[in-house]
């Protein structure tokens, strides 16, 4: 009697299995379907995208309506002027990297390719975004503080330094909260791509074991230089309000 | 808008090699409810994908990099809300299911303890895919392939309790 393996039973067992084929799809089902949003992850960058370039555009004429409101104020008028410029900036950075998302024809492509693709849309393109994303909490708390301040109290009155202060916390603390959900959002699913990555790599001949590694410097030169910049940003800020 | 002449088209080539829908979903998914959403993911995948299709590779390649792509690189792995064992079906899964045999149970038992490109890889073996093959679906050399499956079957044949292999 030939000796088989029980792995090689499975195997036959597997081939046997009728069940794989199932019911045949129905027309009318995949018509309901193809209409149908996936919930893949490229969907979900896309939708972070879109909605925070909507959000922006609201942001840019709350903006716009503060320039015109407080005209008669050089300060107030050289700091919305720069924040409207910055919004306008962000809101074109975000379209550049909706418009950089892999297309569909990735996924007929091998599988390393399209995890090296999305690992690097992600590292390259998508966290940049996010930090831009993040932007949003501050400038909400910006225009929804002195507009209100304005209706309130028909106008600005000079910071001192408590007022200054609470400020700049509010600002940052908006940065903190808004920034991080978005990257708390996405880490899960880039570690997943990572241990594919890794995996991939794993027994290969290939020279680079861990592809990720060089990305991660990456994104740890990345953090270091938008923190600098957000750093500074709020100097600026402080330095315009304190006039 | 969709054409008509252009799905029939894709949905008849679709038809022919749906098992590999269904073996990815029934691999990659955590419960039924995320087999069926996998599955249907897939085939959504497949028709946004379909001129990625150029005529190099064979249609059955193309549906298995499409599906492997969907449930490893573009999904985010959701963690089981129901226990496997107590989760709801519905009466055309339950029928469906009722088919695998205990073999088919324990095989799949094994394998989910593999990891995603493993996972990949011992799909493929299974459907007496050419290393040549595996390797262009999965992105590797064809003697990675060699070495890993030699790995991932002893690896396997441990799990299924088979003493030759492991």
């Amino acid at each position: 009697m030939m000796n088989v393996s029980r792995l090689e039973q499975l195997r036959a067992a597997w081939r046997e299995t009728l069940s794989f084929e199932g019911a045949p799809i129905e027309e009318a089902a995949i018509e309901a379907l193809l209409k149908r949003q996936s919930r893949d992850v490229i969907r979900q960058f896309r939708v972070a995208l879109l909605m925070d370039i909507a959000l922006k555009a609201v942001i840019a004429v709350a903006l716009a309506v503060m320039l015109w409101l407080h005209r008669h104020q050089p300060g107030l008028t050289a700091l919305n002027t720069l924040t409207l410029l910055g919004t306008a900036l962000c809101i074109a950075f975000e379209r550049a990297a909706l418009n950089a998302i892999p297309g569909p024809e990735l996924a007929g492509g091998s599988v390393r390719a399209a995890l090296e693709a999305m690992f690097t849309y992600y590292h390259v393109r998508f966290t940049r975004a996010l930090y831009l994303v993040g932007v949003s909490g501050p400038l909400v708390f910006y225009t929804g503080v002195v507009h209100y301040l304005w209706y309130r109290y028909g106008g600005l009155r000079p910071f001192d330094g408590i007022d200054l202060a609470v400020f700049v916390i509010g600002l940052a603390l908006a940065y903190l909260l808004s920034a991080g959900a978005q990257q708390a959002h996405f880490r899960r699913y880039l570690r997943e791509v990572e241990d594919c990555l890794r995996e991939i790599a794993r027994d290969g001949a290939e020279p680079d074991a861990d592809p990720a590694a060089s990305l991660r410097a990456r994104r740890l030169r990345h953090s270091l230089a938008w923190s600098l910049v957000l750093l500074v940003g709020i100097l600026l800020l402080a330095w315009l309000a304190l006039r | 808008m969709i054409d008509r002449a252009e799905q029939s088209d894709f949905l008849a080539k679709v038809q022919e090699h749906r098992n590999i829908i269904r073996k990815v979903g029934w691999l990659y998914g955590r419960n039924n409810a995320d087999r069926e959403d996998l599955e249907q993911d897939i085939l959504l995948q497949l028709w946004r994908s379909r001129e990625s299709f150029d005529g190099r590779s064979a249609f059955s390649t193309w549906v298995y990099r499409v599906s492997l792509n969907t449930a490893i690189t573009f999904r985010r792995r959701q963690r089981p809300s129901v226990p496997l064992d107590h989760e709801p079906q519905t009466p055309a899964r339950q029928a469906e299911e009722a088919e695998f045999t205990d073999e088919l149970r324990q095989l799949h038992g094994a394998i989910a303890r593999l990891g995603a490109i493993e996972k990949a890889l011992i799909l493929l073996w299974l459907d007496e895919r050419s290393y040549a093959e595996i390797a262009d679906t999965l992105g590797i050399s064809t003697k990675n392939v060699s070495v890993r499956l030699v790995r991932i079957r002893a690896k396997l044949a441990h799990l299924v309790g088979d003493k030759e292999d492991s």
